[in-house]
Formats: C-alpha cells, structure tokens, sequence
C-alpha cells in the first residue's frame, strides 16, 4: 500500500504531543458535562480524533473494529439497563444519594459508546474509500 | 405523485444529460410545493399567534430541585428527555451495525489485496 506515501515526519512529531491533549479534554468535557457545556455525546466524539490522527499518521489500523462494535452493544445494554433502573423503575426515589454517580456513569458510558460507535464508522468508510482510490 | 416509476430518472444520452418529461413535471411540481411552504411559513410568522412558552419557564423554575442538578440542560436531557437519550443511542448503536455489516465484504477484500501487495 502507499503506507510510505503517507508518512509524514513532522505530523508523527506533532500528533505525539497532541494525544494526550486530546485525551485529556474529551475526559474533561465528559465528566465536566453535569454541570458544564459538554456530556456524553461531545466528549465521545472528541476522543474519536484519536484514532483519526492514528489514520493520518499511518493508514494501517489500528483498532479492532469487531471488538469495537461489541463493545457499543454492550455500553448499549448497560444505558438501557442502568437509566430503566434508575429513572423508569423509580430507584431515584429509593436512593436520591445515587443521584451524583448516576450522572457520572450514564456520561462515562455514553462516552464510550460513542467514542466506540464512531470509532467504527470512521474507519470503515476510511477504508472503504482508501481501497476504492488506489 | 407517483413514486416507484423508474422511467422517471435522469437519462444519460449522447446529447448529454436530458430530463424526461415526467421529470421535468416532477422538479415544477417540487419547487412549486416549496415556495407555498416558504410563503405559508412567513405568513404564519408575520401574523401568528405568538405562543407562550410554558415547559421553557417550567424548566427554568423547577429543573435544579427537582433532578437535583446544577445544569437545566443535562437535567432535561437526563430527566425529563431521558427517551430521546435513550433512543438516540439505539440509533446510533443501529447505524454502527448496519456500517460494519453492510461493509466488512468490501473491507475483507481490502485486506487481502492489501496482503498479496504486500507479499
């Protein structure tokens, strides 16, 4: 493949020092999310532009889109399960001092998720379009 | 309109590219429909009712003591829109399914002509 086409020294350089950056805000914008601008959904997505620098570094991939995808399922099931506990079947009553790490974990979950979800579709349509050009 | 007829679409011929009758009927129809829309919308916004927001003082009032939450908008997207977070993520699960199905053929061919160049 044109995988020496696509290398690029002084982007390798430059995302190195981006990563953690980037990791660390969309941590941020998701635990920050129950009081702040942000949530679940954004900070997902902004972990996302890893595995896209990941692409833009070297074209191979780097995720296990399988493993990926069961991994959205899953969180699905944990969403579903934990916000039908908590609100539908009326535990916030039960235990209102849940209430804080609700907020938390249904932002961590919905995170990975989409994280995960987007992970998938990015690289698929990568691929697919990266195939299809050479 | 009739949907469905195939006769319809665009043609490509030596000429370049010709519509059909039906078409052309077709895209006078649409844009017709779309400037009554446009004209019905401004009409109903120069000379409507002004509605009284009712839920927006609601939740300004009532979101923080009742979800014990600091922010209105996660309390509605967490408390009182909790189906539409819940189903926009079955969405979103739906759509990542129905990528990596619809496209892991063309991704495995990828892979193997990506192995026998590599070979």
């Amino acid at each position: 493949m044109s995988d020496e086409k696509r290398h690029s020294e002084i982007l390798e350089d430059v995302l190195q020092f981006i990563y953690p950056l980037i990791i660390l805000f969309g941590m941020y914008v998701i635990l920050t999310g129950i009081s702040q601008p942000g949530g679940g959904f954004q900070g997902g997505a902004i972990l996302v532009a890893i595995f896209m620098c990941r692409y833009l570094v070297s074209s191979k991939k780097m995720a296990r889109l399988d493993l990926m995808q069961k991994i959205d399922k899953l969180i699905l099931v944990f969403i579903l399960a934990l916000a039908s506990l908590f609100i539908l079947l009326g535990f916030r009553e039960l235990f209102p001092y849940f209430n804080d790490i609700y907020n938390m974990l249904i932002g961590i979950l919905i995170g990975i998720k989409v994280a995960s979800g987007l992970t998938v579709i990015f690289y698929t349509f990568a691929f697919i379009e990266g195939g299809e050009e050479d | 309109m009739t949907s469905g007829n195939w006769d319809t679409r665009l043609s490509c011929t030596q000429d370049g590219l010709k519509m059909s009758k039906n078409a052309k009927r077709r895209l006078i129809i649409l844009s017709a429909v779309l400037v009554i829309c446009i004209f019905v919308v401004i009409l109903s916004m120069v000379f409507g009712e002004k509605m009284e927001p009712v839920s927006y003082n609601y939740y300004i009032e009532n979101a923080a003591a009742e979800s014990n939450m600091p922010n209105a908008v996660t309390a509605i997207y967490l408390r009182y829109r909790i189906f539409d977070t819940l189903f926009e993520a079955l969405l979103l699960g739906a759509a990542v399914s129905v990528v990596f199905y619809f496209a892991s053929p063309w991704e495995k061919e990828f892979d193997e002509r990506r192995d026998e160049e590599n070979e």
